[in-house]
């Protein structure tokens, strides 16, 4: 074919219908695409055989090639977990999350590699090899769900499911420079997923285009009103800048963005602060009461060990108050900074992406301020269970994204999309995606 | 004393995490089946002790935490009603 495959599902729809693209070659092409990019990239735990049939235009996914964390449960397998590459387990099915996305015509290539248990802020495993950021092989890949945010990048896949419990979807997207999810607490179903904690851990989306992520999202949410369109310009917005700890240069970029897009002047800083405290308190718990037997075998891995280990110690009655203090506290947050916003723009991003010597353990220029300043303003939302998209809004001196978060009330993604195409149209151009990453070693 | 009370001593810096770890938290740990080397230990009073000085700094022990009426309840039923409310937004 002489005709690129174009970078969007709706693209890919609209060649296939104007007959520039066969079914069959667009999808031998995708195909061929992964499995020369998996041993680049390093984001494939398992290769799955997936089998197209024929176009279905009804079906929103139809002939779309995704791959996902190696977190949910696969018919036949069981999922590797950062831990290996999965294995047989006759009694598993796939997860509901997986089976919708199949159902609407996608085709499921492979499982991604992730920090082990779901429990790191970057990609580093002890077991599998490292994804790679397709940005340059000197920057860190953020975690958990870091071969997603590679896949994304790297344009293996159109988009790809990951989990955030404090950040784990939105770290890998930001320094990956792709878009990320995470959906309202309870929206989307996690059957078949496995918990890092369970009062925490949401599902999200990780994309290059709002479209597409928005394609995912109405295929996994029907529940909400995606047929109502939300026009941008009637959605208001509040920024929060004071008392954020900011680098400078992020801040080159990101306040001028907030101060031209923001309608109205926030201080959330003692949302966040409370919010934070909580929400490290649960994760320690939860951690620990979900991994107790692998911390207690010597199996768990340096993380959870070290994060469990205090989260067992932990008074229960401090985390029952943590739990029961949540719908307090969000109800104060909504009264206090959706009064006159629909949508937020909050702080992400507080330091110039780091590279693989700075945030790797065991690297002789490992800085830990860098490796928590990658989640400093991730597990505070977790906590109050909102959503909240990560998504580039410029670039530094060298060059590299920039990215904040939107968030919005519960349920409310669908403003949040809206927002974000606006945001993304201006930097991206009237087509609205991100350019594909040509990652050194491949070309199409 | 038991748990909520050492842990409101702990919160409230009547009790510092050394105390803390050896009137609960050691035969806490120790009940999950957990025995930790005296290097992990030190570890695990230290992050214990930054949780709660996160709490102090958010004005926990000023404001306590609610006394814990129903230590029997389990993650689900609160994450339950967590829920339950987030719905009332939709």
């Amino acid at each position: 074919m002489s005709v690129k495959l174009p970078d969007s599902i709706a693209g890919l729809h609209q060649a296939l219908l104007d007959g520039q693209w066969s079914f069959a070659d667009a999808c031998s092409y995708q195909t061929t695409r992964f499995d020369r990019l998996a041993p680049i990239t390093q984001a494939v735990s398992a290769r799955l055989p997936a089998v197209p049939t024929k176009f279905d235009a009804a079906k929103p996914l139809s002939g779309a090639v995704l791959a996902h964390k190696d977190i949910f449960d696969l018919t036949g397998r069981h999922p590797g977990m950062g831990r290996d590459r999965g294995g047989v387990d006759r009694a598993r099915v796939n997860a509901p999350v997986l089976q919708s996305l199949e159902d609407a015509g996608a085709l499921n290539l492979g499982t991604l590699v992730m920090a082990e248990d779901a429990c790191a802020a970057v990609a580093q495993t002890a077991h599998l090899p490292t994804p790679v950021n397709p940005l340059g092989e000197q920057l860190a890949v953020g975690g958990s769900s870091s071969g997603s945010a590679v896949a994304v990048a790297s344009g293996m896949v159109f988009a790809s499911l990951g989990t955030d419990t404090a950040g784990s979807v939105r770290i890998p997207a930001m320094t990956c420079g792709v878009m990320g999810l995470k959906t309202t607490h309870g929206l989307i179903d996690r059957q078949g997923m496995q918990l890092l904690c369970p009062t925490l851990d949401s599902i999200g989306v990780l994309s290059r285009s709002i479209d597409d992520m928005s394609r995912i999202m109405r295929v996994l949410t029907p529940q909400l009103p995606w047929q109502r369109e939300v026009a941008s310009q009637t959605l208001s917005t509040g920024f929060w800048l004071e008392g954020a700890t900011l680098d400078e240069s992020v801040s080159a970029v990101v306040a001028p963005m907030m101060r031209a897009r923001g309608q109205h002047a926030l201080n959330l800083a003692r949302h966040e602060q409370r919010a934070s405290a909580l929400q490290h308190l649960i994760m320690a718990y939860e951690v620990g009461q979900t991994h107790q037997a692998r911390i207690a075998s010597g199996q768990a891995c340096q993380q959870v060990t070290s994060l469990g280990t205090v989260g067992l110690s932990i008074p229960r009655a401090w985390w029952l108050s943590a739990l029961r203090l949540r719908e307090q506290y969000l109800r104060e947050f909504i009264e206090d900074a959706f009064a006159r916003a629909d949508v937020l723009l909050l702080p992400l991003q507080v330091a110039p992406l780091p590279t693989v010597q700075e945030v790797y353990q065991g690297n002789p220029g490992f800085e830990v301020a860098k490796l928590l300043a990658l989640h400093r303003y991730c597990g505070w939302l977790n906590y109050l269970g909102l959503p909240a998209l990560a998504i580039p809004v410029g670039h530094d001196q060298s060059g590299l994204p920039v990215s904040i978060q939107l968030v919005a009330k519960p349920f409310h993604e669908p403003q949040l999309l809206a927002l974000g195409q606006d945001i993304q149209n201006e930097i991206y151009g009237k087509q609205g995606i991100m350019p594909v990453l040509r990652i050194k070693g491949w070309t199409s | 004393m038991d748990d909520p009370d050492y842990a409101a001593a702990f919160l409230h810096d009547e009790i510092d995490s050394g105390d803390y770890w050896r009137k609960q938290a050691d035969q806490q740990v120790r009940a999950f089946g957990v025995i930790l080397t005296p290097q992990q230990q030190a570890r695990a009073s230290k992050g214990l002790n930054r949780i709660a000085l996160s709490l102090r700094q958010a004005g926990f022990h000023l404001n306590p935490l609610p006394p814990s009426l129903a230590q029997h309840q389990t993650s689900r039923e609160l994450d339950q009603a967590f829920r339950q409310y987030l719905v009332t937004y939709l």
